[in-house]
């Protein structure tokens, strides 16, 4: 009877860990950054990063226009997430709404734009940065 | 019994690691590996309040039915009660490439509303106004000719400002000034705004 437990949370566990690890189609990191200055507005539209560029103190923010396609023939879901110093003034501005972490449905040859929106409100000079993830599903249907 | 459980355990949790993984379904085929692919992160945008500029406190002269006020230091028709002094928003280009600039004035729908609040008897003659200047030499191809109005009574528009900004070192600046058309009925206040700069590279 034991082994039969055994057996089945064993299962289990391989049932996850590949539902987990193997419906990933794509993970990207990107790095951001951005610097807080006194009294200049700076851009950096280098792709080495997503530079959010030098940012007045206390000014309205800074953003970054993006679009996501899905080039191939079947549907996605697509999670994005951010990370590190700069997590938590930092947000996801999709169709005039605000949201931490966003997750979607992309179709098959369809584009999402959103922006990725730094509120320096309140924070001192100086250099933040962290990371965007981007990662990608497979999406079950039904038959 | 025994086993039945068991079976009903693996169920529930398999339906749960569906669930954790926001699985839509768990019956069908498997879509064929997919990528997308991360486009157009050329475009960037910073806000910058003319806080950071600053008018200072004044009127209309009586005499004129508006004043106009720039941040460069100079007014007419207009009567301090606290000096402001000239000041301008400098735009740098930090990164390698040649970079396109707008600007576009944010939270209003137009100056009128930006002095006004609704329609006032003189508020057709409002403007907010924008030109720009190298700050450093040789840093744009392609400045504004004059002010241009990135509101005015009835509308907003995005102003072109820096048509090539240039990445070198010491050729790589601008300076943005402001220009206000004050209606004479403005409503008294502190008023600010925001300007939405907007950069996106070649």
């Amino acid at each position: 009877m034991k082994k039969i437990i055994l057996m089945g949370i064993f299962s289990i566990i391989l049932v996850v860990f590949f539902l987990n690890e193997f419906t990933i189609l794509n993970v990207e990191v990107y790095p951001v950054d951005a610097y807080i200055v006194e009294n200049e507005v700076g851009f950096n539209l280098d792709t080495d990063k997503i530079h959010f560029g030098n940012v007045p103190l206390n000014s309205g923010g800074a953003y970054r226009q993006m679009s996501i396609t899905n080039v191939y023939d079947e549907d996605v879901k697509v999670f994005l997430s951010d990370s590190g110093m700069i997590n938590e003034f930092v947000y996801f501005e999709v169709d005039g709404e605000n949201y931490e972490n966003y997750n979607f449905v992309l179709k098959s040859n369809e584009t999402k734009d959103y922006k990725i929106v730094f509120k320096n409100e309140n924070l001192p000079l100086g250099y933040y940065d962290g990371e965007i993830k981007i990662v990608v599903r497979k999406l079950y249907k039904f038959n | 019994m025994r086993y039945s459980v068991i079976i009903l355990l693996i169920v529930l949790i398999v339906i749960l690691g569906f669930k954790f993984l926001d699985v839509e379904s768990v019956t069908g085929n498997l879509v064929n590996d997919a990528v997308v692919t991360l486009t157009k992160v050329s475009i960037a945008g910073i806000q910058l309040s003319d806080d950071s500029i600053g008018f200072g406190s004044g009127y209309v002269d009586r005499a004129c039915n508006n004043a106009t006020v720039i941040s460069n230091g100079t007014n007419s028709c207009w009567v301090n009660t606290t000096e402001y002094l000239a000041d301008g928003h400098e735009i740098i280009n930090n990164g390698t490439s040649f970079l396109n600039i707008t600007a576009s004035l944010s939270g209003f729908t137009d100056a009128e509303e930006f002095f006004c609040g609704t329609s006032c008897d003189y508020t057709n003659v409002a403007s907010i106004g924008v030109y720009s200047n190298n700050f450093e030499s040789n840093s744009c191809l392609g400045l504004t000719s004059d002010v241009e109005n990135i509101g005015d009574y009835n509308s907003v528009s995005s102003v072109g400002i820096c048509d090539y900004l240039d990445f070198v070192d010491n050729s790589d600046s601008i300076s943005v000034y402001v220009q206000l058309h004050v209606p004479i009925d403005v409503a008294v206040g502190n008023k600010s705004f925001l300007i939405n700069y907007e950069a996106s590279a070649y």
